[in-house]
């Protein structure tokens, strides 16, 4: 074990250095602002406290091309900091300086408008719409910067997009929304996981989530806590050069998120609801109950005494089977997913200020209820924004912020792969029998029609009614989140700004399992069973910065910035569970109460980072552009030789625009190229990974009593650093005819080396893995982003954005050792068994889908037939699975080569006969929204698509297999062969069997549990979705405001309307396996997707 | 508003100094681990170093030696035979010799947790004698110490020998993994690991105590550790599957080609178990009762008064989760069924106990009826017969013997890894081969354990004679270990070594298709559920489907006894079993793929 002392001198010189670094940062802040404080420097001219006596008043009105009053423009006395901002009427008043002489009116997303002062007095100004706008501020890296300055690879959305088509979870808002941010929603219950990668994440064993800054704080749930109409904006940053400032974290990209704030002006309330419901979107669908009963017939077997006696009477003879009537069909989708789900979502907030102080408060009420009885999910959520301008030069502002968050029940997954909502669902049998006609005495323990919807298990099948289950368990995941940050911005001197921001975040979670009596598990367990967990985690950060600007001969443009950062996390967990309770109705409101108690667990991880980074941002003439960054990282997950990572950035743009010979061209109204480089760095793996760490396990050493054993955890690893990813970027910006069409072109290569990766070692050492810097991945993508305005006028708009992204990523090294070069490895999904049905290998993306090809079935030809023995035996030269005795109607795989069985026949063996089977990588994916309006009634209709990913599509293999009786199948295994002829008798002779199975198109099912993930399952994931349209209508001032109202909007929106797909299952976008990230595309028990529709309004008072 | 400026300017300062303070704080990025010990703040203790010890000790528990290794491992031979069809789970196929590299997780399972048990010993080896307390602490400090010292020696040498049993030979390391450590090795000499293990434990034999001078736990003592010597120093001795390590070719049953290396292997096993016999602390001795050994076990006790029982894993974990718990009873024992769980526990078996070893024992012998299980415990919690006799239990464990009962597959049941009655028979067994035919000894040592098998016959094996020659006397021996420790693991890996595997397979296949024509064996059992599970049931046999009276009045149910036991039900064991080649298992496609360097078993 290397101790801290063997490094300490090497370190001490950075230290020292980064010491008096921050010192002099410090010192420099803090003299500069007791200075400036106390002194009213006269010489710049720009701390004038009381305006009031040396200007005149003004006002007016600020309206958009359609006569809506704008809110929150600034209106700024050019020259001087003299401004103010309109208010919910669009109105605004202030006093001007005397030497005033032009005012700016400036808003987000409208082209600025610079007005002469004069002697006016009332400003009545038309804001147009400008949607390339070059002076659009957009926030970057610790700061913001006008788009003009801006170099590297980004994409926005504004809040208001959001309003119009409401969603409660934030991520669902950006699905197909911008070039290069691929979503995935992994499967359909209230409150599931939204994977959001960036330019398709570069680790290959660990998480590739980017790195989430809410109104300038980190924040590790990403859009989880956050109400989608908070969301002022949400800028992602994608490449390095934009990246690379926030150093480790960076490296799979940032999304910045700015939240609403106050303005000036009379108090604006404005409410926002919706409501409506959701359906299930699509069945799987079964065989009915008359198919049901005709293959339990045959699954009895060679029937040489006739079908059972249990069976007779349960459902009947042969001969009556025609009885069976669809109608007498119970569809167990239809029972327990079929109803509506009702759901609904409130948001209220408060805004306004004075000239100095501006708030916002807000709150919000989500409730969404699951198909699946006893699953929702339900959140409150509050907002305080409050900036208060204590000075001119000293601004404060504060953002505080709590979410409860409730996820109820346990979803279709139940305790183990094997086990879940769905196998029960789908292979409940439909029917309970009709009986015996000719002996209508039941057997023992028969059940109606009617009693088999109400019992809790079915006996013959095993299976569980789901709905019994659901209720009989209690699940909650309860998030309680609080984040208070602050923020202090002073204005040093002229182009100087200190500011210093601080920020704590306190999450809750508590986990609560109980099992009631009528629980499957309990059967199991032997009693009801609890457990409780709860974590705690506690997030300080703490950041300054000095930025510096400054203009010189109109010219040169400078923009310094230096800061340093320090995150602190410490997390809490612990966990308790007793079971074996006497009685339901306690639960885990007293765990003493059960018989036994498991051991409570609990534990304490504590990761810090230390960061200094700095930027310079240098223009001439708007027309050459350089960015330059730097940052350093010390993060406690290496040992102090290792601990520092430096990341640096370039960037350079051309402004082609500003260049006279394109104004003459007459055909931009932009153009602008970009090429940027940078390193970004990767830290996420678990704390201590360098260190020998022994976790506890037990040894009953002396009898009845457990007692405490240590193992060791892992070799250590001492040499463990930083993960890197160099970024490339070329990107073209190009405006065409007055802006009415913008695109957005960007090339990117990304290559991280030093790949942490949990890699296999030979377990021979003790240990089966290891956490190493080996390995490498490679991202190459093209993105494009199109806005077009396609008409433009009073009564009439129409706007098309557009956007796609091509990408490949491909793993470009593993594990490599002086002796050893790892070129792929298995990793199995264990959607069912443990069979390793995904690879990762050299060469090729993640998401390879591993295993055997389908070759239809073994028909009567491919056989011998002994009439003695009546046994069939495979034809020399007809491949068969190794070990197993064939028959006709088998499934059968292509034989890829390989290994004979000794005897020169061929043989399907694991290692010769498997395959690359599918790709779960899609070839492009996006999105394509219209924005209509018509005089008061505006529309939308978003689509994305994802294209050429492939889906495992597991539940299909489970399904149609006939490992158990009286279980059900899906409707995909119609037409297997059979043995069974239309007398009911079991068909041994080949030629019958031939003549009955002329027009078999699927195998016999399998009577075993699922061995094999093979080709059948793997199906094309591509889509198109019409995600959501959304009409609106918005009452006319005039009669709004008769109703004491500023705005009025009414809505109806409709979600997943239409999805276009070859994909069988329930919805090609699922990933269920997610586990680790080798296994992406799997459709295993995943909650159903639904269909939903909403209608809401929109008030503003 | 002046007073307000200064106020916030006030605050600013304060933020500044706090930050300034708690600068040198975070500068310190160490975060050392808080929940975990780490290397660092381990071994300072007596305390730390028993709980490393135990972390050794763990490696046994859930779920390789209550489950895998002592049944699916060590299946298909003339005793027992793993439950079901041929090969359509990992299980199965490793039982029915059908293994192939590619059996998944729970194949490799062993292979992992067997070298990471080695690496829990070294990382004690290693550090153990560094600790302060060993050169500086007291006697009884010191003492403590060593005897970890010799546990840690000891499971070391027993997790070679069971990767050395399965596969033949390995890698071999005894120091601690490091980092940047070459681990990729190939196999290293079989006969090169088992001279060091056979050392390491004769020096473990001095540093443990007697089971007498401690508190009885679930750890070696000395005649545990000198069993184990004795019981490794015979394999060592005996036959494997040997390749030439250079070319691969060259595949058969050899033995150490080293004969005096052999015959010194010998003089060990006989010297450790006489050490045992011998020992005048009379620390181990046979159980008078066979059955009770059992009933002890099952019972969650320890063997205090005779200390049959030479070494348990400890299972014990009264959750009835699966950290460090068995399955014994569960997996391998009697059924019970689901809704008398609560009161019988939760019974059940993998493993099916053969009808021709049913058959091969005495019908004197009180281990027949202990160790086959011919009945389950039915929802009524009555004892009723199982179905047809190729589905009997081993009968050994029982979960209604449990003091503390569980429904869930977990039983708290510890498993017995050494019997004394193996110590007699391995030292009856090396002294015939020392001396080239049986002593007096090892006679009376071989009597020994018949006299308790035939208890209340005794004199039946008083009268016998053995053959004096040294095969003959082998052969009874052979046989006395059959029926001796039936379904305790034993069978399959003393047939290997003494090179009757092949024979011993093909012989029982045929029996078993001879015993299923034979006519003279009936189809039905006729036979009334016992309400008291302890007492066998009354039963009687015959070729009638129908329940003959007065037996149908009198409320006798049908079993069936042959009827049903099909040719390809009878030919499932050993089904896949091929000479000079299944005696050891291919090694897990997962760790070829993880070490190249390692060579496959040539024939796979």
């Amino acid at each position: 074990m290397i101790r801290k002392s063997d490094f300490s001198i090497s370190f001490s010189g950075l230290r020292k250095i980064f010491l008096i670094l921050w010192m002099s940062v410090l010192l420099f802040a803090a003299s500069f602002l007791q200075v400036s404080a106390f002194v009213n420097s006269p010489e710049t001219g720009y701390t004038v406290v009381n305006t009031e006596q040396q200007g005149r008043e003004i006002s007016g009105t600020v309206k958009d091309v359609g006569g809506q009053p704008l809110l929150a423009v600034t209106v700024l006395a050019k020259g001087t900091i003299t401004g103010t901002t309109t208010n919910i009427d669009g109105k605004f008043s202030m006093v001007v300086p005397a030497n005033a002489q032009v005012l700016v009116f400036s808003f987000i997303g409208m082209k600025t408008v610079e007005v002469p002062v004069g002697d006016r007095i009332v400003f009545d100004i038309v804001l147009e719409e400008d949607i390339a706008n070059l002076d659009e501020v957009v926030v970057v890296g610790y700061g913001t910067m006008k788009r003009r300055d801006v170099i590297g690879a980004s994409s926005a959305m504004r809040g208001a997009e959001i309003v119009k088509a409401p969603v409660s979870q934030a991520a669902e808002a950006i699905i197909g929304r911008m070039a290069g941010i691929q979503t995935t929603t992994t499967e359909g219950q209230p409150g599931a996981e939204i994977i959001i990668k960036i330019r398709g994440g570069t680790s290959i064993s660990q998480d590739n989530a980017p790195l989430y800054i809410i109104d300038g704080f980190p924040s590790e749930d990403g859009l989880k806590n956050i109400s989608p109409t908070d969301i002022e904006r949400i800028d992602v940053l994608k490449d390095a050069s934009s990246t690379a400032i926030y150093g480790a974290r960076g490296a799979n990209g940032v999304v910045l998120i700015t939240t609403k704030g106050g303005s000036e002006g009379q108090a604006a309330v404005t409410y926002d609801a919706w409501a409506g419901f959701k359906r299930l979107g699509k069945q799987l669908e079964v065989m009915n109950n008359a198919e049901f009963v005709r293959f339990q017939y045959e699954r009895q077997g060679d029937l040489i005494d006739g079908p059972s006696e249990e069976f007779i009477s349960r459902y009947g003879p042969w001969q009556y089977f025609d009885r069976y009537r669809i109608d007498d069909n119970i569809n167990w989708q239809d029972e327990v997913l079929g109803s509506n789900a009702y759901y609904q979502n409130h948001n209220i907030a408060i805004s306004g200020g004075t000239k100095t102080t501006n708030y916002r408060l807000s709150y919000s009420r989500d409730d969404e209820n699951g198909l699946l009885v006893t699953n929702g999910f339900s959140r409150d959520y509050f907002k305080l924004r409050l900036d208060q301008k204590v000075t001119d030069r000293l601004k404060f502002s504060s953002n505080a912020m709590y979410s409860s968050t409730r996820i109820r029940g346990g979803g279709t997954y139940f305790s183990s792969s094997t086990d879940n909502a769905l196998v029960n669902l789908v292979m409940y049998r439909p029917t309970s029998g009709l009986g015996n006609p000719d002996d209508p005495t039941p057997v023992e323990g028969e059940i109606t029609l009617e009693e088999l919807k109400y019992v809790d298990q079915d006996e013959i099948s095993g299976l569980t009614n789901i709905e019994t289950q659901s209720k009989a368990e209690h699940r909650l995941r309860a998030t309680g989140d609080l984040v208070l940050n602050a923020a202090v911005d002073y204005n040093i001197t002229q182009g100087l700004t200190f500011r210093l921001l601080g920020g704590i975040s306190l999450e809750n979670y508590r986990q609560e399992e109980f099992d009631k009596l009528k629980s499957r598990d309990v059967i199991s367990h032997g009693g009801p069973f609890g457990f409780i967990r709860i974590e705690e985690s506690k997030k300080f950060n703490n950041t300054a910065l000095l930025t510096y600007t400054k203009t010189f001969n109109d010219l040169h443009n400078i923009n310094l910035m230096a800061g340093q950062e320090y995150v602190y996390d410490d997390f809490k967990m612990v966990e308790a569970s007793s079971s074996m309770y006497d009685s339901d109705d306690i639960g885990l409101a007293n765990l003493a109460m059960g018989n036994e108690h498991p051991k409570p667990q609990s534990r304490l991880e504590q990761t810090k980072l230390l960061s200094f980074f700095g930027r310079a941002f240098y223009s001439f003439d708007n027309k050459y552009l350089f960015t330059g960054t730097l940052r350093a990282d010390g993060s406690s997950k290496f040992i102090e030789a290792n601990r520092w990572g430096y990341f640096p950035s370039i960037a350079f743009a051309w402004q082609a625009s500003e260049e006279d010979f394109i104004k003459d061209l007459n055909i931009f109204s932009n153009l602008k190229f970009r090429i940027t480089y940078g390193v970004a760095g990767n830290n996420r793996i678990s704390n201590n990974q360098f260190a020998s760490t022994f976790s506890n396990s037990v040894y009953a050493a002396d009898g009845t009593v457990l007692s405490v054993a240590l193992i060791p955890n892992a070799t250590a690893n001492p040499d463990l650093k930083w993960e890197s990813t160099i970024s490339r970027n070329f990107g073209i910006d190009a405006s065409f005819f007055e802006s009415k069409l913008t695109a957005n072109v960007d090339l990117y290569f990304n290559s991280t080396r030093d790949l942490l990766l949990r890699t296999n070692i030979p377990s021979s050492s003790g240990y089966k893995t290891q956490f190493k810097n080996v390995g490498s991945t490679e991202n190459k993508g093209i993105e494009l982003t199109l806005t077009t305005r396609n008409i433009t006028s009073p009564n009439f708009n129409w706007n098309t954005d557009f956007n796609i992204s091509f990408f490949t990523s491909k793993v470009t090294g593993l594990n490599k050792e002086a002796k050893f070069t790892e070129e792929s490895f298995l990793q199995a999904s264990g959607w069912y068994t443990q069979v390793e049905d995904f690879m990762v290998k050299v060469g090729e993306p993640i998401g390879l889908i591993y295993g055997y090809v389908n070759d239809g079935f073994y028909t009567v030809d491919d056989f011998d037939y002994d009439p003695v023995e009546m046994k069939y035996t495979l034809k020399d030269g007809v491949p068969g699975y190794v070990g197993f005795a064939h028959k006709p109607g088998d499934m059968k795989f292509k034989d890829l080569g390989g290994a004979d069985n000794g005897d020169g026949n061929p043989q399907i063996t694991p290692e010769d006969d498997r395959t690359i089977i599918g790709r779960a990588q899609p070839k492009f994916f996006g999105g394509l929204n219209n924005n209509l309006s018509y005089k008061n009634f505006d529309l939308s209709v978003f689509i994305n698509f994802v294209y050429g990913n492939d889906v495992l599509n597991a539940n299909k293999i489970l399904y149609t297999s006939a490992y158990s009786t009286n279980r059900n199948m899906l409707a995909a295994i119609r037409g297997y062969f059979t043995y069974v002829n239309d007398q009911g008798q079991f068909v041994t002779d080949p030629d019958q069997l031939r003549e009955l199975n002329k027009n078999a198109t699927m195998w016999t099912p399998d009577r075993s549990l699922p061995r094999w993930t093979y080709s059948w399952a793997v199906e094309d994931g591509s889509f198109i979705r019409i995600n959501n349209i959304t009409l609106g209508y918005t009452l006319p001032k005039t009669i709004s405001q008769k109703l004491k109202m500023d705005n009025f909007r009414i809505f109806a929106t409709g979600y997943n309307l239409f999805i276009l797909t070859k994909y069988s299952g329930f919805d090609p976008e699922v990933s269920a396996r997610r586990g680790t990230p080798y296994t992406p595309g799997v459709d295993f028990s995943a909650y159903p997707k639904s269909k939903s529709f909403i209608a809401g309004l929109n008030i503003t008072f | 508003m002046k007073t307000r400026v200064i106020k916030i300017i006030y605050l600013l300062v304060c933020i500044f100094t706090t930050s300034f303070i708690s600068c040198e704080k975070m500068f310190n990025l160490d975060t050392p681990s808080k929940s975990d010990y780490s290397s660092d703040n381990l071994f300072q203790t007596i305390s730390q170093a028993r709980m490393t010890t135990y972390g050794t000790y763990y490696t046994l528990t859930n779920d390789i030696y209550s489950r895998t290794i002592n049944t699916h491992y060590s299946c298909d031979t003339d005793e027992w035979m793993s439950q079901g069809a041929l090969n359509s789970t990992a299980r199965r196929a490793l039982a029915r010799y059908n293994a192939t590299p590619y059996l998944g997780t729970e194949f490799a399972k062993v292979f992992d947790r067997l070298y990471a048990g080695v690496e829990r010993a070294n990382i004690n080896l290693d550090r153990i004698p560094k600790m302060d307390l060993f050169t500086n602490g007291t006697e009884a400090e010191k003492n403590e110490l060593k005897r970890f010292l010799g546990e840690a020696l000891t499971l070391r040498a027993y997790f070679m020998h069971d990767l050395i049993k399965f596969w033949g030979d390995m890698p071999f390391k005894t120091t601690p993994s490091i980092s940047g450590e070459n681990f990729f090795v190939d196999r290293i000499d079989r006969d090169i690991i088992y001279d060091q293990i056979i050392k390491d434990l004769q020096e473990a034999v001095d540093l443990v105590p007697w089971r007498k001078e401690v508190e009885p736990q679930a750890r070696f003592t000395k005649g545990a550790v000198k069993g184990m010597l004795a019981r490794i120093a015979l394999h060592a001795a005996g036959y494997s599957l040997r390749w030439d390590l250079a070319t691969g070719g060259n595949v058969g049953m050899r033995t150490n080609p080293d004969g005096e290396k052999v015959r010194e292997y010998y003089q060990i096993a006989r010297d450790a178990a006489w050490d045992i016999i011998n020992d005048p602390g009379n620390n181990h001795r046979l159980n008078p009762e066979f059955i009770d050994v059992w009933k002890t076990l099952c019972a969650q006790e320890f063997d205090t008064e005779y200390g049959e029982s030479m070494f348990e894993i400890g299972f014990w974990n009264p959750t009835g989760e699966q950290l460090g718990n068995g399955y014994i009873g569960n997996k391998i024992g009697v059924p019970v069924a689901d809704e008398v769980e609560t009161a019988f526990g939760s019974g059940g078996s993998e493993t099916r106990m053969l009808a021709t070893y049913l058959y091969s024992f005495d019908s004197l012998d009180v281990r027949r009826d202990v160790t086959v299980a011919e009945f389950e415990i039915d929802e009524n919690g009555n004892r009723t017969l199982r179905n047809r006799f190729s589905e009997y239990c081993p009968g050994k464990w029982r979960t209604w013997w449990a003091t503390y009962k569980t429904t869930s597959s977990y039983t708290g049941i510890n498993h017995i890894l050494l019997r004394y009655s193996d110590v007699l028979l391995m030292f009856a067994e090396a002294e015939n081969w020392l001396n080239n035919g049986p002593t007096p000894d090892a006679v009376t040592a071989l009597k020994q354990v018949r006299r308790r098998a035939f208890r209340g016959n005794e004199a039946v094996i008083d009268a016998e004679v053995y053959p004096a020659d040294k095969d003959g006397f082998h052969a009874v021996i052979m046989n006395e270990r059959l029926w001796e420790f039936g379904g305790e693991g034993r069978r399959k890996w003393d047939l290997i070594r003494w090179n009757k595997l092949a024979d011993v397979i093909t012989a029982t296949r045929a029996a078993l298709q001879a015993i299923r024509i034979d006519e003279t064996i009936p189809l039905y059992v006729y036979y009334l559920p016992q309400p008291d599970v302890e007492a066998p049931n009354l039963k009687v046999y015959g070729n009638s489907s129908t329940i003959p009276e007065p037996y149908l009045s009198q409320g006798y149910v049908r079993a069936d006894f042959r009827n049903g036991y099909s040719s390809s039900t009878a030919g499932y064991p050993a089904a896949g079993f091929e000479a000079n080649k299944d005696e050891l298992f291919p090694i897990p496609i997962s760790s070829i793929q993880a070490n190249p360097a390692l060579s496959q078993h040539p024939l796979y």
